[in-house]
This record gives structure tokens, sequence and C-alpha cells, in this order.
């Protein structure tokens, strides 16, 4: 390993395209990541605003039905396979190594792989949409960003997508092995386990989660693949197969899938709360073991995304009891965030108006998830905007602001430069105010019968969906505005001091700003 | 501090007072649940208020907890900051309380459950909320009307089951001027239930016990029958019988129920709604008496090519114009061209072969009748240009014994 640090020592860094292709160095690597999360969350935010735009009004006036289940479908894939988990991937490249005083990731030739396959299995998801036919009936995969079988095996490119999926799950696999092995032995001297930063833990635990289920994943799109071309019938029930036995595999590995979006930003959170409280975080070891149980937890509850496929009594009791328990560990971490802010004393820079935001919406999100868990209420939830608002709720201001809060408050260690705080504010609160209006009216329409994956709706629900595409407009155009304050940041602007913050936690904050391209090539001591 | 403390309590439970007016009127704007009209609903509407008061209050007092810090404890305000960052207790309390209520939780949600998912209550009446329903239950049968619901893409079938039998059979498929008035982009604002009307409504007897057979046909994809107020949401399954059960109290006689397909089933996923229409026993009997003699008169035609193409239109705007197109162009290539086809010029079996048996994303269509294949497969073959052979009930029903 040392070798491999010291031999890129001795040659002068590769510059222009060269320097990104061949990159090892976790810094490079974390970056592309970012970017390529950035673009993809542009590409799968445009699907949202033509979803938005054709709601707008009941009739359908911009698109037609098979390319709004396109949209539907490209949009949920892209969003979480190719914008929130790179973007947790490109967070850990960059500052796992700086947190827990390592030179770099533990295998970075396989890191810089692992990245590289990623725009490679983005076109393969995206290419079927300019295939054959006409553009606007909507060629690409149209079933829904769960893939459901026997709808998705009756689709006549469904090659492209299984091995699009191969290829992320190929990454992601990749990533977590690295992850892990960074972890468990590149840590500097004197820190144990119990003394690492909470966003190293929850990653820890998130790229177990990772490899546990996405095996999981590869199975089941490779038998979607055999039943669609080599005449095997796993889920095909003319053939003897069991369509129902789809969604246990799809959501074995999907309601993990959920956790590995959010747990690490749990430990973001954690990290910005107690910088900005100017107070340690409350609770460390129960944020630890809540993380575990949550981890724990997620592999037993996966039927409640199944309660209405007719599953026997004791089943539907188990998955509601199972899931119920979620609530519990999840309760202390928001417990624990706001004991940490109690008798603190806060300011209130853009990262911590991002991660308070986060709190309270993520724990919104957490009550609406609360009520899908019961299992005779969810028979009207279930397939109804309702669950479009839970998961939008977790996964935007949830999982993205988690996101875009860490972006804030280690720009400055990334770039030497402070950002704009004005723009910061603005890009805070116009984004905190849309994505209400976009994603709490759902909530309404839900409750009032509207079903998800609707191309065209029943009048009653008129004034909330135009109110939700207002939001939603609103809200894509604000992104711009982070856009351009992280370019501005880039460029130049306040030097930024090493602390960067009033006396934050953690080693990275050692180092200078902006952080060299190699850092703690000599392991700190940790006391 | 403490008395500003004090006003920022009382300030808030007089705003949570307001909602709490505010909330009691939810149900009149479309914001909840509707209003249910049967056990289960009515079942399922509790356990919903239920959890979104133990919410609520849980959300004042976290919440209540950050806005007092976010207020108070900040550093623009000299708020210095404390050095306290465990305790046992507290981590203890925190997982306790919660674990509690959840208990209460599952308690509470465990009841209802076991009543959606008894389909055999042999009681003859249930009653929820001091509401009760009733039905006559002579012989202690599981249910005294059984109707079994197949889905396609993208219509629903209706059987009217007598024993193991069916008696009745109708397909109920969305209203086409509303689907041809959404997908043109016209103005649909003046459209009365816009969405949700069909062109064949199941009829249902009130204070009668009904248990639903629900399933789709064994080439098609999953769907989901729903209608809220009647508490019903099943997947319909290739391959799975999925029960539900329900009973209409004789005050919703004339009452229309209406729900939509509710799991994602291809491209017209949102065109298949779904109209019940509640009618007292009497009536029930009419409408069924009434639909076997259509059957039967359906049955006594004189199949000639002129009845075969005008009744082959019907069918072919109704089930297949979806994929094919009405003009039969298709949307090539997922769902090919008819007009031209070498099978609908081509040999009558392979045409009659697919159109029974399916073929990729092409649903089988065997559950139709003889004589609505006949037409719809006769009408393919001669229509937009296509000069293929005329087809004769008699050449499906060799088709199927083949
Ligand atoms: C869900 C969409 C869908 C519906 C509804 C549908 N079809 Fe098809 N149909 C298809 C697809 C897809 C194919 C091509 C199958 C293949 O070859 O893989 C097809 C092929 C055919 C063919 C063969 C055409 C050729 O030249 O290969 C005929 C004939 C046909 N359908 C008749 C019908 C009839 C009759 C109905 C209505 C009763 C109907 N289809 C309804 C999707 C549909
Ligand atoms: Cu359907």
């Amino acid at each position: 390993m040392s070798e491999a640090v010291a031999h890129d020592h001795h040659h002068a860094h590769p510059t222009g395209l060269k320097r990104w292709l061949f990159t090892t160095n976790h810094k490079d690597i974390g970056t592309l990541y970012l970017w390529f999360s950035f673009t993809m969350f542009i590409v799968g935010g445009i699907m949202a605003l033509v979803i938005r735009a054709e709601l707008f009004e009941p009739g359908m006036q911009i698109v037609k039905p098979n390319f709004f289940n396109m949209m539907t479908t490209l949009h949920g894939l892209i969003m979480v396979f190719g914008a929130i988990m790179p973007a947790f991937v490109g967070l850990a490249n960059w500052l796992i190594p700086m947190m827990i005083g390592a030179p770099d990731m533990a295998l970075p030739r396989m890191n810089n792989w692992s990245f590289w396959i990623l725009p490679f299995a983005a076109t393969l998801l995206v290419a079927p949409m300019f295939m054959g036919g006409n553009f606007m009936d909507g060629q690409g995969p149209a079933f829904g960003w769960t893939f459901y079988a026997p709808l998705s095996t009756n689709y006549q490119n469904l090659g492209f997508f299984v091995f699009a999926v191969h290829l992320l799950g190929i990454s992601s696999i990749m990533g977590s092995i690295n992850i892990i092995a960074t972890i468990l032995n590149m840590r500097a001297p004197g820190m144990t386990l119990m003394k690492m930063p909470l966003f190293v833990w929850t990653w820890l635990i998130t790229a177990f989660l990772l490899i546990a289920v996405m095996p999981v994943l590869a199975g089941a799109v490779t038998m979607l693949l055999t039943d669609r071309y080599f005449g095997t019938s796993f889920f095909i029930a003319a053939g003897g197969g069991d369509p129902v036995l789809f969604q246990h595999v799809f959501w074995f590995f999907g309601h993990p899938e959920v956790y590995i979006m959010i747990l690490p930003a749990f430990g973001i959170v954690s990290h910005i709360i107690p910088t900005f409280a100017r107070k340690k975080l409350f609770g460390y070891s129960s944020m630890v073991y809540a993380t575990a149980s949550i981890a724990f937890l997620s592999f037993i509850v996966w039927a409640h995304h199944m309660y209405t496929v007719g599953m026997p009594k004791a089943g539907i009791l188990f998955f509601t009891y199972a899931t119920m328990l979620i609530a519990v560990p999840t309760g202390v971490k928001v417990f624990n965030w706001v004991a940490t802010m109690w008798r603190g004393a806060m300011t209130f820079e853009t990262p911590m108006l991002f991660a308070i935001a986060f709190v309270v919406l993520f724990t919104f999100g957490g009550f609406t998830g609360l009520m899908l868990s019961i299992s005779t209420a969810d028979f009207q939830y279930h397939d109804s905007y309702f669950v479009v608002a839970h998961f939008h709720y977790v996964l935007v201001p949830g999982a993205l602001f988690a996101i875009i809060a860490g972006v804030y408050y280690w720009l400055p260690k990334w770039t030497g430069n402070m950002y704009s705080e004005t723009l910061g504010k603005w890009h805070f609160w116009l984004s905190a105010i849309s994505v209400n209006l976009t994603f709490f009216p759902m909530h309404f329409v839900g409750l009032a019968g509207m079903p998800r994956r609707y191309a065209d709706y029943q009048l009653q629900f008129a004034e909330f969906n135009m109110m939700s595409s207002i939001g939603g407009f609103v809200f894509g155009l604000s992104q711009l505005i982070f856009l351009y304050l992280v370019i501005k940041c880039i460029r130049g602007g306040k030097k930024a001091t090493d602390q960067v913050w009033d006396n934050p936690e953690g080693l990275e904050w050692t180092v200078p700003s902006p952080a060299p391209y190699h850092t703690f090539e000599t392991p700190p001591a940790v006391k | 501090m403490s008395s500003n403390i004090m006003k920022i309590v009382l300030k808030s439970v007089s705003l949570l007072l307001l909602l709490t007016a505010a909330g009691t009127v939810f149900a009149e704007y479309n914001l909840n649940i509707p209003k249910p009209h049967t056990p289960n609903a009515t079942v399922m509407y509790n356990q919903n208020m239920f959890s979104i008061w133990v919410c609520f209050w849980i959300g004042v007092v976290v919440f209540g907890a950050m806005i007092i810090s976010i207020i108070f404890h900040r550093k623009s305000k000299g708020a210095k900051p404390a050095s306290f960052h465990e305790s046992t207790a507290l981590e203890v309390a925190w997982t306790i309380v919660p674990f509690g209520i959840l208990i209460a939780f599952g308690v509470y949600a465990t009841s209802g459950i076991l009543q959606v998912e008894d389909t055999t209550q042999k009681a003859g009446k249930i009653t929820v909320d001091g509401k009760t329903w009733s039905w006559t239950d002579k012989n202690n049968k599981k249910s005294e009307l059984n109707v079994k619901v197949v889905a396609h893409q993208w219509y629903w079938t209706y059987e009217i089951l007598e024993g193991h039998k069916t008696v009745y059979k109708f397909d109920s498929v969305i209203d086409k001027s509303h689907k041809e008035a959404s997908l043109k982009g016209k103005d649909v604002s003046k459209i009365k239930n816009y969405m949700v009307e069909v062109d064949k409504p199941l009829y249902l007897p009130t204070n009668t016990k009904i248990r639903f057979l629900i399933t789709a046909d064994a080439k098609d994809v999953i769907h989901s029958w729903w209608i809220p107020k009647l508490g019903v949401k099943r997947d319909a399954i290739p391959g799975f019988m999925n029960e539900a059960w329900t009973v209409i109290d004789a005050s919703d006689n004339g009452k229309f129920f209406r729900g939509q397909c509710a799991e994602l089933c291809g491209t017209y996923h949102a065109f298949m709604p779904i109209v019940v229409k509640a009618v007292s026993k009497e009536k029930f009997k009419e409408w069924l008496a009434a639909g076997k003699s259509e059957s039967q008169k359906l049955a006594k035609v004189d199949w000639n090519k002129t009845n075969l193409m005008s009744h082959g239109k019907k069918v072919y705007e109704a089930k297949c114009a979806a994929c094919h197109k009405p003009d039969g162009s298709g949307t090539p290539p997922a769902f090919p061209a008819l007009k031209g086809s070498k099978i609908a010029n081509g040999k009558a079996a392979d045409h009659i072969g697919i159109v029974l048996k399916g073929k990729n994303a092409m649903p089988a269509f065997k559950t139709m009748s003889d004589a609505d294949l006949a037409a719809v497969i006769t009408y393919e073959r001669n229509s937009w240009g296509n000069k293929g052979s005329v087809v004769k009930p008699a050449d499906i029903k060799a088709a199927r014994a083949r």
C-alpha cells in the first residue's frame, strides 16, 4: 500500500483529461463522483419537470402516456442510482481518508474503476430512449423504478436495463469493498472504532448493507433477463412462475436500499449540528448503536411494500410489527440531534440551515412512514400519492438536503475558499419553501385517492397538483443557484482558514485549506 | 427567560387548538381519506386518524424542543454552550417510551388487520364505531355473493358467480369519450366524473356479504383493484386468486363508488377505472337477469360478415386499439401495426393463435367469448385495406380445442 503511495510521488501529476481518466487519488475521484452525481441530478430533475408539467392540469397536454411512464421510471432510477448514491460515495472518497487520518483509499485503482463504470451504466440506462420507433412513444424503460415482473419482462429492450443495473451494482460493490477495507485497515493509530467520526461509522454500516443486497438485485435482474430471452418462467405465471416472488426479491434489496440512501445522511448531519451548536454531539455511542439497529431491521421489513399482494395474516402482522420497530432507533437519532442543539450556542450558516431542515422534514417523512407501517391503513395509502409524498420527504429534504449541507460544510476545505453566504441563504430558503410546496400537497391528493404513476387524473385533484408543479419548477430552478455558487467558490473568494468553522471536531480540519493533493502521508496521532 | 418559555408554550398550545379545530373539517376538503362507507373502510379511516394524531403529538414535543432551542440557544443571544453530551437515563427513556407507544399502536393495528383479512365473517353482522352493517346469512355460507374480478391491460372483467359457475360475465371499460378527451389534450374541466366513468358499471346488492375474488389474466401484468370508499384494495396478479370482502348498507342504495387501478400496468394504467353501483337486492336480481339474457341474445346472433364487422369494431376499439391504434397502425416497434400485417393477411389459424395465446407484450385473450374473438379477428382481417378471411365463432371453438 505505502509503496503505491510512494510511487505516485515520483511522477508529476498528469494533467487535463488524463488526470481524471487515470486518477487514483481519492480527492480527484471524490470530485468526479460529485460532478457525475450533479449531472445526473440535473438529468433526473429535467425528467421530474416533464412529469410536473404534464400534471400541471388534468388532461394530457405535453407527452403521451407511455412517455410519461418512461419519465417516472427513469427519474426514479437516475435519482437513486445516479444522483443520491454516487453523491454519498463521492463524499466518502473525499472525507473518509481525511477523517481517519489515512493517505488515500485502500484500493485506489479499483476506486478509479468503480467510478468510471458509472457513466457507461447511465448511458445504457437511457440509451433505449433514443432507439427505434417514435421518440414520443417512449422507447425507454417504462415499468416504474421497481420494474415489477411481468410488466418489465414484456419490455422489448429489457437487456439494456438489465446490464445497466448490473454495472451499477458492480460499481457499488467495489466502492463498498474499498470503503470497508479503508476504514478497517487504515485508521490512524489511536483511532479506535468507537472514536471514529459518525460519517465514517454510518458509511461502514452502509457499505455492509450494499454488499449484502446488491447481489440480490443482480439476481433479480438476471432472472428477468432469462425470463425475457431464454424461456425461463421465474416470474411468469403462464409458465408456472410466481410474479409475487419478484416483489419479495426486489424489496429484499429495495428496503435496505432506502437506508443505504439515508444512513450516510445521518452521519453528515451528526457532524454539522455539533459544529454550529458549538456543543459535542449528544449520545455518540447510542448514535452508533441506533445506526446498526436500523441496518439490521432493514432486512426484516421488506414486505411492508407489498401489503396488498394477498399475504397471509401472520405475514402481514409480522411485517407490521417489525416495521414499527424501526421508529425506535430512528427516534433515538432525532432525539439526540435535538439534545445536541439544546442549550448550545447556535449560529445558522447555510450548512446548519440545511441540517436543521433535514431533521425537521426527515422526521416528518418518518411520521408518514410510521403511518404507512400500519397495514390496515396502508390498504388506502398503498400506491397512492401519499407514498410518493412520504418517500420524497425522506429522499429530497432528507438525503438530498444532507448531501447539500455536507457540500456547503466541507466546500471551503476542498476549495480553500469560502462560498457566498448570501447566495447560500437564497438557495436554502428557496429550496426549503419550494420542496414543501411540491411535496406537501401530495399527501392530500394521495389520501383523497389519487394513485401514483398516473399520467392523467380526476378533476378533484387539480389544485393540489398545480401547486406541486409550481413548487417543483421553483425547486428545480433554485438548484441553479447552487451550481453557480459552487463554481464561483471553486474559482475564488474569501480565503478559508484551516479550521474553516468555529472549532469543528475532526482530523479533516487539521490539514490546510484547500486540502493538499496528498494528506496524512504520515498518520496523525489520535488521543 | 423561563417566563419567555411559558409564553412560547402558551402560544403554541393555542395554535395547536386552532389546528385541531381545522382538523375536524379535514374530510370536507378532500384532504383526507374519503368518508368510509363499509366496515373495513371505517377501520382503515380510524387507523389513519389514530396514527395522524399520535404522530402529531410526538411532533409537537420534538419540534417544540427544537424551536425553543433555536429561539433561545443561539449565539447571537449570547448563549454559552453547555457541556453535557451524554445521559444514559435519557437514552433509555427515549427508547422505552416510543416502544410503549408502538405497543399500543401494534395492538390497535392488529385488531384492524384481523377484521379486514377475515373474509368469512360468519356473524351476519358487524359493528364498527357504533354503526352496524348486517346481512342475511341463512346458511352460514362463506358469502352470499361471490364476484370474480379479472384484470386486463386495460379494463376489468367482472363475473357473477353462483356456486363455482359464472352466470354473468362482462367487461367494464373506461368511457371512450373520457379517454379520447384526455389523449387528445382537449379541455376536460367540464367532464363529469372525469377519468372515473366506465361503459358498464358493476352492480352490487346492499345488505349482502360480498366476497371478491381478484386476479389477472394469466398472460397479463399485475393490476390492483381499489375502491377507496369501500375499503377494498387488492392486487390482481396473474396466477393468484386474492380475496377481499365488503358489505354495503341499504342507506347507500343508488350510490356510485368509484376507484382506479392502483398498480402500474403499462401505458394506459390511468385509464382503467372502476365503477360500482350499490342497489337493493331486488334491483340487483333484475340487473343480473337482464345481463344474462343479453349474453344469450349475443349467442343467438347470425354471425355473418356484416354482423362480425360491426361487432368486431366495438370489441377492437375497447380491447385492442390501445396498443394497435384505432387505424391499425400500432406504435412500432413496441406494438406492431396490424394494417398490412402478415398475420392479419395470412392464415386465419396463426391470427387466432396469437390472439388466444398472446406473445410477449401481447396479452392472451382466451377469456373472451368465441363470438367476440371471431368478430374482432374478422374485423382486423378486413379493415384498413387488409384482405384476410372471415373467422366464425365455430373456428374459435375449434382452435380452443386444439
Ligand atoms: C398491451 C398491448 C396490446 C393489446 C391490448 C393488444 N395487442 Fe396485439 N400485439 C401486441 C404486441 C406487443 C404484439 C407483438 C407480439 C410479438 O410479436 O412479440 C402484438 C401482435 C398482435 C398480432 C400479430 C401482428 C403481427 O403482424 O405480428 C395480432 C394479430 C394482434 N396483436 C391482435 C390483437 C387483437 C385482436 C387485440 C385485441 C383483442 C390485441 N392484439 C390487443 C400488443 C397488444
Ligand atoms: Cu391496471
